[in-house]
This record gives C-alpha cells, structure tokens and sequence, in this order.
C-alpha cells in the first residue's frame, strides 16, 4: 500500500509561529517523499486542529500522521487518539518537537531555528515513513493474589485484597502469623499495647472466608507474568493437627526437651513441642523437628500419648511436608526484615559482656508475656538495674555495617526508655545518639516527653565498652558533644539498638520473583517517588521493611497501597500491556548454532528466557520496552517496536542529511535526558542551534551502530544521555539501562580512537529531567569545542574514518 | 545562731529547687545551639558558652559547692535566647538562677560584688570621679549631687537580707 503521510506545523499561538515561519515550514514538509498534504494551523491540539486531522485522514486517503508542534512528552498521547478515532492505528503517528527543543530555545537565532525545525520535520516524516501498526497485548487475569510474609504489613495488605473480595492467599514462614509486631511489648508513641491492637487483625486473617493462611510455609517457586503467575507453596510439616489442637498445653507438660526460645530473643526456654507465643495465629502447638526425640525413629511420644489420653489425638508423626500450586494475578512482598548482629561490633562487646543485650532482648524482657514476665533484669545476676543505657545506631549509619538509616530504632529507644523510667522511676537512663530522627506525627512530642521524664541524651557515638569483671558493670567510653567533653559513664545495663537489615535468603525470593534489591539489599521499588510500592516486575508489590526499614504506622500504609496497586490488575478481566516490547527475529538469533545468550544477561526484568539450542524467546508481558536487548544482540535479531533500527537510522539520515559537520546528533532517553532537554526549552534557556535530538526510550536502546553510523555520515559531534548514574546508585526507569549503556559506550569511544575521531567528538552524559541548564551548558560546551577544531579538521577526520567505520557498519548499511 | 540555723535550712531547700529546675531545663535541651548563636556576649567572649554551661547541670552537680567560673556573670539578660529557643528553655532565666545559687554560696565575681558594696554606699553602680564631672561639665549637664536617697536605699537593702548573704572581704576575694 502506497504510504500517504499528513504533516501538520502547529503555530502554538505564538510560542512557535513568533519564531518560526510555520508557513513556509508547511511549504517545506509538502515537499518531502511520501508527504500528501502538509498544513499549518494555530493550535493543532485544540478541537478544529483535531478535526482538521481527522477530515484530511479520510479526504487525502492518509496513512501516516505527523505533527510538529510541542514535546511527544506533552501531546504524543492526544494525537495519538485522534488518529486512533479517525480508524488509523495510533502508533501510525509521529510528532516533530519544535516548541520546547527549536522556538522556546533559540528565539535569538531564528534563522538557524528554522533550519533545525526542518531537521526535526524531515526526521519525524523519515520514521514515520516506517512505522508499523501495533496493538496493545492484552493478558487475561487471575483475580487471586499471593501475599508474602505475615507481619503487620502482609496482614494488613491480605485484608484489604480480601475485604475487596479476591482470594488471597498468606504465606507466613513461621509456625505464627503476626511477625515483630507481635512480640513487641508496646508501640510508640502512643504506648498502646502490640498484641492488644495486632491480635484481633491476626484472628481476623484465620477467619476471613477470603484469606487461605500457610503459616510454616516457603514459597518454592513462581513462574509466569502480571495477571498470571503460578506460585508453588511448600508447607513444611507441624506433625500437629491445626484443627485437632485445641491449645491445652499438656503435651509441653511431658515434652522433655528445651532449646532456647527464638521468639524470645533466645533469653527463655521452650519445649520441643511449643507455640511460639500465647496469641499465635493458628493457635496450635507445633513439633520443632531438630530437636524433637521422636520423630523418626519414633522414641519418646510422650507428647502423643498424653494428647490422646486428653482426646484430642492433634499429634501425627506422619505429616511430610507439601507441595501446593496455586495461580494468582500479582503478588504483594511484604517480608519484613531482620536485625543486625551486634557482636560484629567488637568494641560493644556483645556476646562477650552477660549485661550488654540488644534492643530485641529488652523487649521480650519488658514484655508480660516475655521470659521474665514483664521483668527488666541483668543476665549476669538477675537484678534490677538501676542505672542503664541504650547506645543508638549500632550497625545503622556505619560504612563498615549498613550504611543507611534503620528508621525507627530512636523510637523504639525512646519508648523502652520511657516504659523503663515508668516502671521504675529512680531507674538513670542514658541514650547516647548521634541523631535523634523523631520524624512522623507524634514522635518529637514523644523525644520531649522522654525529656521531661528525666531521660538523659548524650549526643556522642560511645568509642567502646568495658567490663568490671566482678561487678558485671560496664563503663561507657564516650565523647558527650554537647559538653565538649569525654565522658566515662558506669552502668549495670547497656542495650544496644541493632540496625535493621534485610531478610536472610532475600535475594533467592529476588530471582524466583525477577525484583531486584538496591544497594541497601531491600528490594527495590520501580520508581523512588512515583512507583514506590511496584517492584520492577509488573503485578508484583513490594510494602513494608522488605523495601527498607520501616515503622508500623509507615509499614500498614504501604499495605494498603500494595492492596490498591495489587486491586488496580485484579478487578479488571484483561491487562493491557503496551506493545513497544522486544521482538526475536528467530532466524537472526544465534543461540541455537553459538549459544550467546547476551540479551537475558541485559535484561533487567528477566523478560527473555535462553535455552539451549533454541533461540531466545521474549515473554511481552514482562518486557518493559526498553530496548537494551536490542542494542545488545550481536546478531542483530532483536527489534524495540516503534524504536527499530531501521527507524531511528532513518531519523539520524534525515538529520545529516545536509552538513553533517555542524550538528551536535543527541541520542536522549524519553525520562530523563529528553525532558531535561524540554526544561531548558521552558525555562527559555538558549543554547546554540545546531544540537538535534533523537529520542530512544532508554539509553540502554542506543546501539553502538548508531554513534558510529552518526560519525560515518560525518557528525560534527555525538552525545548519548540518560539517566542519572553515579556511584550511589542509577535514577534509569529500566533499572539497569544506563549502565549497560554505559559499558557500550566504552567500547565506542575505543572504536572512534582506532577510527581516528577526535575524542571530544563523542560525549556520554547522565542529565536528569531536571537539569535543563545541564543539557544547555554541554551542548554549549560541545558548540564551542567543534567551533575550535574546526570545520577542516571534522571534515578531514571524517573523510579519513569513513573507510572504517563502513567497514564495522558493512551489515547494517547494506 | 538559732536564725543562721533555719535560715541555711531555707537556703539549702532553695538551692536545691532552683537546682532541680535547672537539671529539668538541661534534660529538655536538645543542644541545638542557637542560644549560642544569638548571645552577644558569646559573639565577643568565645569562653562563655551559655548551652554548655546549661549542659554541665546534667552530670557531677550537687550542692552546696557548684565550684562554676565567673561565666554565668557575663549573661546581659537580652532574652534573644528566649526569643529563640525552640524548646522554651531561656537561658536568661537560668543564668539568673545560676548566679542566685553561686551567691548563695559566696561564689561571688568580686567586680559584681564591688558594685553591690557601691551600691549599698553611694546608692550608685559606679563612683562618681573626677573624669565623670569633667565630662559633664563640657556637656553642660548638671553637677552630680552626692549620696541622695542612700540612706532609703540602705533601708530597702536591710529589709531583703541581702547584707546578711554578703562575705566578708575576705571571703568574696576568694572567688574573684
């Protein structure tokens, strides 16, 4: 079919018609291949300019559609529709940016203005020239969801989904739901009581017809995509009866076995037949395998026996552990986290000193239903203290440990402290902080209220510990900033508040999820500001301290997030996915004959999967669309719908089409990069004309053919931008774009050296969306470079490299 | 000897509660330092440092000797530490109290207790001398009469004790 394209030159009022002669620019376009008819008109997004589109679509039999006006970023998605409404497929449009990228810019020069509009024009007609009719993916969806964890954030988050009407299935890894919360003796800063307000929830969860509870239970392995994932469960064996149990408690009478109790911060004892505590959910007793004397062979049973001489006969020695499968449409991660171990710190003498415990210890200790009942006393002898303190940030906000925050361990102090000073007032307490981070609603009110109770705070991060061997005292070596001064302090107590850090086996859920951790090791949310609760894996959420260390209030809100986010995919029937996903051209891939295998390694959302002897295949509804792959395949097999090669090749032609040598070819990702660009355009700033942009949806898409194609058509000078990358971390909207990018990149710049360019020539720049004075100044700084080395030397440089560099392009230009 | 009794008995209840009320201020004090920042004297004498001064209340302070410097003396009572101070401590307020213990127990500047003899004698701060007429006399201000009201004066002094709490020679010397 004959390609028809209608070009439409946007006066935009006078934001681009004062400094564009949109006139003759619709003049110009007309004269373009393919191009039917080409027009200009005030504003092309108000209604008559719409229907100005629509009418010319069915007159002139048009195909393609191109408009030239404000940043795709702006009306991509309105004109977009309009096609889409006139019966053209939606993705048979392209847009020429000639507000924010040529009028608002280089108002100061319009003559060279105009003759970047026209670039930009021919470019936006070369690829729609090219454009391929897409259709949204549509997937089915389950309407089930899996939960990972039961703490307080799982809980809340099973809920919600189940309140909301979908099935919802609870894996908890303990033989109790209800996770750090339950233990916690009483919450801050309202000194409510943790299992008075968690419990009823935890009962709540047992009973909703909704909710399907797996406590004492892993998650095996998940396969799948957004909408449907299918989860393997194993649920290890309890060898009691949930049902049969009805919590008598006479078989931990008999059981002649104690271990240390975990739930209790090792400080009590349990039998080997046990519950981890009064209000656990599933209230039943459970058989701890290790240290068990019966269970294979079968040795002891008194358990069994005192059980059926109750009538209750819950015991079974026989229960093996199982496999159960399940689908479900998204998944929620809400795994909590775990607590450092201080005795890596050598100079706390954790381990070592019976009186220094840790934060977790206090609380179980403080805690009425904890080993001691409620009593607060010293390992080493039993006794009450009477003078004590809690050293902050152990583990937390130390290079040498974890370098972030742990978040809520000064409340936690501070409330310890102050139901230690209520109980016992003549007690001295001592906090020695190196910032006090009292940052939600109510909690500076609680920092002052532990003030007024006589809680000393010594800013200072104590150097080390000592022991008075006969005492068991410990004195504090510390300097107390506010003084000035070092200070050595004696106490019989000092507790320690251990950072959080991430779960013990996180990174294998990571790779049976495909999420990612950040360099904290909590997973990683998709987006820091915008997509907070998504992990990088569409229909999977993350809330909680699984995504980083987080206090209750904090925690549930983010529960009910992952319930809205999670909602968002179950309550509707399909989810569509767009469709400028990766395609495998099979018969280009070489993995069946070489076994390569380089694009799963890209891949930052485990969207392809590599098998032997097979070529590589991509699952649309994970891929993302960011195009790494295709940059990455050696063989070339791998194409980005509507970000082709052939297509952005033809916009780079279009732009050297005429004097190479003066233009600056920008390759910006769509985030970042290419909004930075625009905000120099709004914020009117004025950089020199001759930088010409092309827009890839990641720098990860930017092939390396693509710079050396730029030069070969002789390319005065070349950036590729994306994302901010530093050594703290990557802001890329594809995770790992910019990196991989980078690591290209490298490789051009060793290429163009062999061919001879310059090296200047050729710049690799991280700009966000929010430095358009940073894109301004680099392409100001690239103007003047070229300026100085001269049209003759580009030239030269160019005529010599040209040999070269056709001879590595030789596949793609034929 | 039976009032000196009761009355150290009062001072010893006083200084502890004014005592208290201090520690109280210095547990509040979060050591954010603009009370620094905004002192003038601060800006002048680096030595006097009011939020530490405050600090040190918190360890090792107990009556009856408080063996504190001269510093506490310096505060001008301005209030911009008030003014600013985001917990409401005022050190002002605590300064006061501070030199009210240190009086209380003969810890004494001798320079202030100099003024409080000038006063008690010449019902003035400061003599008047020879430099002073001089002075007012090329401004045209009238000549200084001595020693009006002083004998009043004295009267008001004897009514609050103050005389009584003062040492003798020389025990004020001892902490000037």
């Amino acid at each position: 079919m004959e390609t028809r394209i209608g070009v439409y030159i946007c006066h935009c009022g006078t934001n681009i018609g004062g400094v564009l002669d949109c006139e003759a620019l619709a003049k110009f376009a007309s004269k373009l291949p393919n191009v039917v008819v080409a027009k200009d008109y005030k504003y092309m997004c108000a209604d008559p300019g719409q229907e100005m589109i629509k009418k010319d679509i069915k007159e002139f039999k048009l195909n393609r559609v191109v408009v030239a006006s404000c940043s795709p970023r702006m009306h991509e998605p309105t004109f977009r529709k309009c096609v889409e409404e006139a019966g053209l497929n939606p993705f048979f449009f392209e847009m020429a940016n000639i507000r924010e990228q040529v009028s608002w810019c280089h108002y100061d020069s319009p003559k060279q203005a105009f003759d970047k509009a026209k670039d930009l024009i021919k470019a936006a007609v070369a690829k729609a020239r090219l454009l391929t009719p897409l259709t949204p993916l549509k997937v089915p969806v389950e309407k089930r969801v899996l939960v990972i964890g039961g703490g307080v954030a799982g809980i809340h988050a099973a809920l919600d989904l189940a309140d909301m009407g979908f099935k919802v299935y609870l894996v908890e890894k303990e033989p109790t739901i209800g996770g750090w919360m339950a233990l916690l003796d009483k919450t801050f800063p309202t000194l409510d009581c943790s299992i008075c307000i968690l419990g009823p929830k935890m009962v709540d969860v047992a009973k909703h017809p909704n909710i399907e509870l797996f406590t004492y239970s892993e998650v095996l392995d998940i396969e799948g995509f957004v909408g449907n994932f299918k989860v393997r469960i194993l649920k290890k064996p309890r060898y009691v009866e949930v049902d049969k149990c009805n919590a008598c408690s006479e078989c931990v009478n008999v059981c002649p076995v104690e271990v240390p109790n975990k739930f209790d911060g090792n400080l009590g004892w349990r039998k080997a037949i046990y519950i981890p505590f009064p209000q656990a959910v599933p209230p039943a007793y459970l058989i701890d395998e290790d240290a068990c004397l019966g269970i294979t062979p079968l040795a002891c049973g008194k358990c069994q026996e005192v059980c059926r001489e109750k009538g209750g006969d819950a015991i079974n020695f026989d229960m093996h552990p199982k496999v159960l499968e399940v689908n479900v449409g998204a998944i929620i991660v809400a795994t909590g986290y775990e607590l450092y171990d201080p005795s890596k710190i050598k100079e706390y003498g954790y381990g070592v000193y019976q009186n220094v415990i840790t934060c977790f210890e206090l609380e179980r200790l403080i805690n009425s239903s904890g080993p001691t009942y409620g009593k607060v006393i010293r390992p080493s002898d039993g006794k009450e203290p009477k003078k004590v303190a809690f050293i902050q940030c152990v583990g937390s906000r130390d290079e040498k440990a974890n370098v972030y925050c742990s978040g809520f361990c000064c409340m936690y102090t501070i409330k310890n402290a102050i139901l230690l000073k209520e109980k016992h007032p003549e007690t001295e307490i001592y906090i020695f902080y190196i910032d006090i981070r009292a940052n939600f609603k109510g909690y500076e009110e609680f920092y002052r209220r532990a003030r007024e109770e006589g809680i000393i705070f010594i800013r200072g991060k104590p150097a080390e510990i000592s022991e008075n061997p006969s005492t068991k005292n410990l004195t504090i070596y510390c300097e107390d900033l506010g003084l000035g001064k070092v200070i050595s302090l004696e106490v019989d107590l000092v507790i320690l508040s251990t950072a959080a850090i991430p779960r013990h086996g996180k990174d294998e859920l990571a790779r049976k999820l495909n999420i990612v951790t950040g360099s904290d090791g909590f997973y990683l949310e998709a987006h820091p500001k915008l997509k907070p609760i998504d992990a990088a894996t569409d229909g999977v959420f993350l809330c909680g301290s699984a995504q980083g260390p987080k206090d209750i209030p904090y925690s549930v809100s983010q529960a009910s997030a992952a319930a809205a986010r999670a909602a968002r995919i179950l309550s509707k029937d399909y989810w569509e996915i767009e469709p400028i996903v990766a395609y495998i051209d099979e018969s280009k891939c070489r993995n069946p004959k070489t076994k390569c295998g380089i694009c799963a390694t890209k891949c930052p959302y485990g969207a392809i999967t590599v098998e032997p002897k097979k070529p590589a295949r991509v699952e649309p509804a994970k891929c993302h669309g960011c195009g790494t792959c295709a940059a990455d395949c050696p063989g070339d097999a791998i194409t980005q719908m509507h970000f082709t090669d052939a297509q952005i090749l033809s916009q780079i032609h279009a732009i050297l089409e005429e004097n190479p040598e003066e233009k600056i070819l920008c390759f910006l990702c769509n985030w970042c990069s290419y909004a930075g660009a625009d905000l120099a355009g709004t914020s009117r700033l004025t950089y020199p004309p001759n930088a010409r942009a092309v827009r890839v949806m990641c720098s990860g898409r930017v092939d390396k053919d693509f710079v050396l194609e730029a030069f070969r058509l002789g390319a005065g000078m070349v950036l590729v931008s994306g994302c901010r990358l530093t050594e703290f971390g990557s802001d890329c909207h594809y995770i790992t774009g910019n990196v991989n990018a980078k690591k290209r990149m490298k490789i051009v710049e060793k290429i163009l050296e062999k061919a001879g360019i310059s090296k200047e020539r050729f710049r690799l720049e991280w700009i966000s969306a929010s430095e358009g004075d940073k894109y301004a100044k680099i392409i100001k700084e690239m103007a003047e470079k070229m300026k100085k080395l001269g049209k003759e030397k580009i030239i030269e440089e160019n005529r010599k490299a040209e040999p070269f560099l056709e001879k590595i392009l030789k596949k793609k230009i034929t | 000897m039976k009032e000196e009794g009761w009355r150290k008995e009062l001072e010893q209840g006083e200084k502890l509660r004014k005592l208290k009320e201090i520690k109280r201020k210095a547990l509040i004090c979060f050591q954010c330092g603009v009370c620094v920042g905004s002192c003038p004297v601060a800006f002048v004498n680096e030595k006097y440092n009011p939020r530490r001064i405050l600090r040190n209340f918190l360890f090792n302070q107990s009556p009856p000797q408080l063996n504190l410097s001269n510093l506490p003396w310096l505060c001008l009572h301005c209030y911009a530490c008030l003014e600013r101070c985001p917990q409401n401590i005022g050190l002002s307020e605590v300064m006061f109290e501070i030199q009210h213990l240190q009086f209380l127990n003969g810890e004494i500047p001798s320079s202030f207790l100099n003024a409080v003899k000038q006063i008690i004698k010449t019902g003035r701060v400061s003599p008047v001398t020879p430099i002073t007429e001089r002075r007012r006399g090329q401004l045209n201000l009238p000549k200084i009469e001595t020693e009006t009201g002083v004998e009043e004066l004295k009267k008001i002094i004897e009514e609050t004790g103050l005389k009584k709490l003062l040492p003798s020679q020389e025990e004020g010397k001892r902490s000037g």
